[in-house]
């Protein structure tokens, strides 16, 4: 059988729109009866709230210290259709803060909110208490404002608007087209000054019904108290005032009837999927001085991270003071050499649980307290290696839930990891020491999530970290004899080779819960009549080899007319990964896969074969994958081996369908049995 | 700078004032290191100055074995305005017991203890982690915190968890002479008592205790290690009084907190007689009334103010129509009041299974407050903080367990009412054909009631159909199928019951191996659990969920097959509960029925054995299958 992907080529008619809305008919702060008929509502109402239309608008102001104000403007109207609506009612504002410069905030103003109730036939307007929006300091760099929405109901309409000063000019919001509930109109406009350039990024596979941009002039007015000429101030203050004339541009985006979007299974993030447009400040070009540009090219950004006191300070320098705990042999530069340090660094150095792209502290500093970030742990190795007489430099990357990066820009708001690069005899090996079981030149899944960036003074450049580079390769070993004391008994072993991903997994719940706890588990997931004992697993503590176990089996057929054996035991893929019927995003799974299991299985005395699984082999297109199972009987024994193999790690969300059917094959073979019987 | 520096040598010798070799690894007695932590030194020193003021000091040394015992390395010190915290510092040291490297307050990161649901509290957090990981090293903390109500004097839990050893700890309270203060121990012999002219101390001690480990299914931990409850006879909160002394005098306290709250607003007055003037029996009364309360207030937990004890008053709530556990429930009240009919709040313990309760033990025990309607011979029970719950319907988050009711003539302890086996019951009736490749297609009926169908009651009613649709496309535990059709209906009683009516087609569900075919009658019901250990069990071994499964299969097989290997028909009868399975094949049918009534109870230790016999014959049953050959 032969499973093909089948490409459905619909004819889309295509047609130009004559007229397309350009504004939303919403007229927020009049709110009429009719708004309140669920019937009217053009979105599907199930998720129990609508966002009817929301509206956002980002542009500049000339401010009084000489510099510009960012101005950021929301409205929104929802409607909730029930209680499951109830979420959107609560409102958290996010605000950004500095401890520098005299601890500077962004403002919350103008913050108005209604609640509309449809009563007796009458509009009721209850307005938010000013007195219950709450604050909460999140961390040093983020203010919370929360509040929740009063007297809301089903069948509420809510209404708030509010407005966010910024002098934080990289800080231009992004926003989100869609999200957890489904949004009629949503729009977004920005407005710059010709001094200000930004990259806008844009994400998701929404359309948008409209973009439109234009230019116009405006007028800015800056003033700026002026110090004496001696530096000190007079009781009079004495203002500059700067006029200054732009021909701003403006850029408005419109996504009308985006759905809600949720997370699905085997995908790295839904920041990958959801439509959104974001910001980044790239350069500065005030008339009559020279340009500034904020994005820096790969090769100043590199510059700039080598010499950050938090990132590549002190990396490539001597760092005399290890030598008192650590010194390396001079001249020990083989492969050998290198997977030393990866393990001194990996089983001296505890990662404190938090992830990434920025060190907490100096090497030193990482090195005494024998803890740190990810970065603290792959930047002290970088440093040691380097420090042996290794070529290596630090590799940034984004992690799976932070999204995938856009390589055309070098912009680090896109990365949020570090990982440290060795090449050694042409041959490049990424390492992340950043846990104790986890093999020289593997990375933890959530870093394979297309590229990183090689962070180096000459030479920075784009590093593929793809999924599809690593592969995950099993491969289990059942032998079945006959009982020398019941012959119509089995007894044997099994033997399993991990895959990379699963070894540092096994490793992990080893040395937490200990082998008592592993065996009873395995014991427990076989039925009665199988037991197992003798548990043994090979080059626990040694990462660099490969993690077998191997633990005896005996079957008691308990002298039964009729002997059904499942051959897979309990390796058998019992249920589909792909149940579900649909699926919205691509298959993004963190590895390939090569599985192989073989079984040799011995024919009980006194009985005959009465039925056996036949050979099957299962190919996907353009050797994706396959599945192979066959089947030998000889005189005294059977032979099965079993091949799993999947060659790509991302599949497009047209080949869904096929993986599921190859999926629901495999599930289906790997159910057959063996039947023997007796003479 | 010379100053500085020398200031803060001072201040770090103070703070790490053991002489440094006694935490040396050697002095830990032999029988201690079977953990993988053990508590060296532990100090906990409380000073009662009045009813309103006291402090803690909190020093501890713990000595950490292996990796498993990082968990207990760090600390985490909760406090807030009603209990400041005055200092805390903190020490790391190597297996020799040679310091490493001491800390102060400004290491410790500091953080809100907002929980998510919540829009606004006043709890903060200080939380420090060496995150060292050479084995074995010893953390030494010290903290003050003061106490500015006794309402929150601690408890003692010297056995910080399983597999934690403890060397020396104490734990001592210092009062005025004529101060009454409340205890109760467990596994721990009574308090030395020092007296002098106008105070007294009474200091309780653990030493040398060897490392247990935590059984499943069993009592709260604390019962099973040394432990002191306290509560004071007379504490001060705030400008309020209160006793501790009974029930009575603890509900009094919470009634003078909360008295006075309960004025509702005139359009909301109205509407309550508009509401219930007409109707005939107070049943209907409080029926209609807390359908009005659930379908005009939300759930906003704001937990500010006296610690988040008094309740924001009615006329709040009817303005914004939010609120907490005890605005809601004041409301609620309230708009009883208003249509004459009596009830009273009642603080509880909620949570899952969170049945345990001293109730000889007068103290602040609560975390949620219901609503109590005494009538006649019904009392009826309401949750205000759940909009979509059935009337008079508590479930497992409330139900079985004490609750204070809080009445003008003080408190009274009472028990809310417990759902049996019977009325926990899940009975689900599937009807399917079996095609030629194996795909069954079938119709699945299943009635969930009471607190069989709160999850799948909360799945459905929280989530969008999308949402419903993706999850019954997942979750079912069949390997592959199909889902066609479904649909709920839900019968709001008292007793509240879902109908579950699902079609699907599970492919290749039964095994075709050449002419046999092979099926697992069982579809959706197999006990699946992973049992407990048996070997050596220390404590009872306690139930706490019962209920019955009821599962009904007709399955119609392809024509031409004969029955090689069926399914035993099975009767098991336990201390725990009964099952029974009851097979036979007609007119090319399976028929197949299981049923399972699970018990609750409380049981000796050695009753595990039996008890997990008892599961693995359910498991084992669970998992048979009846082999069909095809007909030559």
């Amino acid at each position: 059988m032969m499973l093909k992907i089948v490409f459905l080529c619909t004819l889309i008619s295509t047609y130009t729109v004559a007229f397309t809305q350009k504004q939303s008919d919403i007229k927020f702060g009049r709110v009429e009866t009719s708004d309140f008929a669920v019937e009217n509502i053009k979105a599907d109402t199930s998720y129990g709230g609508v966002i009817i239309a929301e509206i956002g608008k980002s542009y500049f102001d000339g401010n009084t210290d000489g510099w510009f104000t960012l101005i950021h403007e929301v409205k929104k109207r929802i409607y909730i259709v029930n209680k499951k609506g109830f979420d959107l009612a609560t409102v958290a504002v996010y605000l950004y803060q500095t401890k520098k410069n005299n601890n500077t905030e962004e403002k919350l103003e103008s913050l108005k909110a209604t609640t509309y109730n449809l009563v007796n036939g009458k509009i009721e307007e209850t307005k938010l208490d000013k007195d219950l929006v709450f604050k909460e300091n999140i961390n040093e760099n983020y203010v919370l404002k929360k509040f929740t929405m009063p007297a809301v109901k089903e069948g509420s309409i809510i209404e708030y608007s509010y407005t966010i000063k910024s002098v934080f000019l990289f800080n231009l919001q992004p926003w989100d087209f869609q999200g957890p509930y489904p949004k009629i109109w949503s729009e977004y406009s920005v407005q710059m000054p010709e001094a200000f350039d930004y990259i806008t990024l844009t994400k998701g596979y929404l359309p948008f019904h409209s973009i439109e941009s234009k230019t116009k002039k405006t007028n800015y007015l800056i003033s700026q108290a002026t110090e004496n000429t001696n530096g000190t101030t007079t009781g009079f203050e004495r203002r500059s005032n700067i006029n200054y004339e732009s021909l701003d541009k403006i850029a408005k985006w419109v996504v009308k009837d985006a759905p809600a979007l949720k997370e699905e299974n085997f995908t790295t993030s839904l920041k990958n999927h959801i439509s959104r447009i974001e910001f980044q400040q790239s350069g500065i070009n005030i008339p009559g001085s020279e340009y500034k540009s904020v994005m820096r090219s790969w090769n100043a950004l590199s510059k700039d991270l080598m010499g950050d006191y938090r990132f590549g300070e002190d990396v490539f320098s001597n760092n005399k003071w290890i030598e008192s705990s650590w010194m390396p042999t001079p001249g020990a530069i083989t492969l050998n050499d290198a997977i030393k340090t990866f393990h001194y660094v990996q089983n001296s150095i505890k990662h404190n649980g938090k992830r990434g792209m920025y060190r907490s502290q100096s090497l030193k500093e990482t090195f005494q307290n024998k803890s740190g970030n990810t970065a603290d742990i792959n930047l002290l190795l970088t440093m040691m290696l380097n420090k042996q007489g290794f070529t290596v430099n630090p590799v940034i990357l984004s992690t799976r839930s932070h999204g995938i990066v856009n390589e055309t820009y070098p912009l680090l708001f896109q990365y949020n990891y570090v990982i440290c690069k060795l090449i050694l005899n042409n041959k490049t090996y990424y390492l992340d020491a950043t846990g104790p079981h986890r093999s020289f030149n593997y990375l933890p899944q959530y870093c394979y999530n297309g590229s990183g960036r090689s962070i180096h003074l000459d030479l920075p450049s784009i590093e593929q970290i793809k999924a599809d580079s690593s592969i995950e390769e099993k491969f289990t070993n059942v032998m079945l004899m006959l009982d020398e004391k019941k012959s119509n008994n089995w007894t044997g072993s099994l033997q399993t080779s991990f895959g990379n991903m699963e070894a540092e997994n096994t490793r992990e719940i080893m040395a937490s819960n200990g082998l008592s706890n592993f065996q009873k588990k395995i014991t427990a997931s076989y039925p009665a009549e199988i037991t197992t004992n003798d548990f043994v697993f090979s080059n626990l503590d040694s990462n660099e080899k490969e993690l077998t176990l191997k633990y005896n089996i005996s079957i008691d057929n308990n002298n039964a007319d009729i002997i059904y054996f499942s051959p897979m035991l309990k390796e058998a893929i019992t249920e589909n990964y792909f149940k579900s019927q649909e699926r919205q995003y691509p298959v993004e799974m963190p590895f390939k896969i090569h599985e192989t299991y073989m079984l040799k299985l011995f024919i009980p005395e006194g009985y005959i074969v009465d039925e056996l699984p036949k050979s099957e082999r299962v190919n996907l297109e353009n050797n994706d994958g396959m599945f192979e199972y066959l089947v030998r009987k000889n005189a005294d024994d059977i032979d099965i081996r079993v091949i799993i193999k999947l060659n790509k790690a991302t599949f497009p969300v047209e080949d869904y369908e096929t993986l599921r059917a190859f999926f629901d094959l495999v599930v289906k073979k790997e159910a057959e049995q063996i039947v023997f019987k007796k003479k | 700078m010379y100053k500085i520096f020398l200031l803060v040598s001072a201040f770090i010798f103070h703070s790490c004032f053991v002489s440094a070799q006694l935490y040396s690894v050697l002095f830990i007695p032999k029988d201690l290191l079977k953990a993988n932590a053990v508590v060296r030194n532990s100090n906990i020193r409380i000073e009662i100055k009045s009813e309103g003021k006291a402090t803690l000091n909190y020093t501890y040394a713990l000595t950490i074995l292996n990796h498993l015992g990082d968990r207990y390395a760090g600390l985490e010190v909760q406090y807030d305005k009603l209990m400041p915290l005055k200092y805390i510092s903190g020490c790391l040291y190597d297996a020799n017991g040679k310091k490493l490297k001491s800390i102060s307050k400004s290491d410790f990161s500091d953080r809100s203890s907002t929980s998510a649901i919540s829009l606004a509290e006043d709890d903060r957090v200080k939380e420090f982690d060496f995150n060292w990981n050479i084995y074995p090293y010893t953390v030494e903390y010290e903290y003050e915190i003061e106490i500015k109500s006794l309402f929150y004097l601690p408890d003692w839990y010297p056995v910080i968890g399983e597999n934690v050893s403890v060397e020396n700890s104490h734990f001592s309270i210092s009062l005025p002479s004529d101060f009454k203060l409340n205890y109760k121990n467990y596994n721990t012999s009574p308090p030395k008592i020092t007296e002098s002219k106008n105070e007294k101390e009474l200091k309780w001690t653990l030493q040398n205790f060897q490392a247990i480990r935590s059984e499943a299914l069993s009592d709260v931990w604390y019962k099973s290690i040394p432990t002191v409850l306290t509560a004071p006879d007379n504490f001060q909160l705030k400008s309020y009084n209160g006793s501790m002394a009974t029930w009575n005098s603890l509900g009094s306290f919470y009634h003078t907190l909360n008295k006075g709250r309960d004025e509702l607003t005139d359009p909301v007055k109205e509407k309550v007689h508009q509401l219930t003037d007409q109707l005939k029996t107070t049943k209907e009364k409080i029926e209609t009334l807390y359908r009005y309360m659930q379908q005009n207030t939300r759930y906003i937990s704001v937990q500010l103010g006296i610690g988040g004890l008094q309740t924001f008053d009615a006329k709040y709530v009817c303005e914004n129509k939010f609120g907490d556990c005890k605005a809601l429930s004041n409301f609620m009240i309230s708009l009883l009041k208003e249509a004459n009919i009596k009830a009273w709040a009642a603080l509880i313990y909620a949570g899952d299974g969170k049945t345990n309760f001293e109730e000889d033990f007068p103290s602040h025990q609560f975390n949620h407050m219901i609503v109590c309607v005494p009538e006649k011979n019904d009392t009826i029970w309401l949750e205000c903080t759940d909009q979509n719950k059935s009337f008079g319907y508590m479930g497992s988050f409330t139900s079985n367990r004490p609750a204070l009711l809080i009445t003008e003539n003080g408190g009274y302890l009472v028990k809310t009412p417990t759902y049996t086996y019977q009325q926990n019951l899940q009975s689900r009736s599937i009807k399917g054909n079996i095609d030629a490749q194996g795909n069954v297609k079938m119709n699945i009926v299943t009635n969930y009631q009471a607190e069989q169908q709160e999850d799948i009651f909360n799945l459905t009613i929280n989530n969008s159909k999308t949402e419903v649709d993706k999850y019954l496309k997942e979750k079912l535990s069949v390997p592959s199928y199909d889902l066609h059709e479904w649909k709920y209906s839900y019968e709001k009683k008292q007793i509240p019951s879902v109908k579950e009516e699902l079609t699907i087609t599970a492919y290749n569900y039964a095994s075709l191996t050449g002419k046999r075919l092979f099926i697992t009658p069982n579809i959706l019901n197999r006990l699946y659990r992973t049992l407990p250990d048996t070997t050596q069990r220390k404590t009872p071994l306690i139930l706490k969920y019962e209920y019955t499964d009821i599962d009904s299969v007709e399955i119609k097989i392809p024509e031409n097959y004969t029955v090689e290997t069926s399914i035993k028909n099975t009767d098991l009868h336990t201390p725990y509960g009964n099952y029974s399975i009851t097979m036979q094949i007609l007119n090319n049918t399976i028929l197949y029925t299981r049923k399972m009534e699970i018990y609750s109870g409380k049981f000796p230790p050695s009753a595990i054995v039996s008890y997990v016999v008892f599961l693995e014959e359910i498991k084992r049953n669970d998992a048979s299958r009846i082999v069909f050959v095809k007909n030559q």
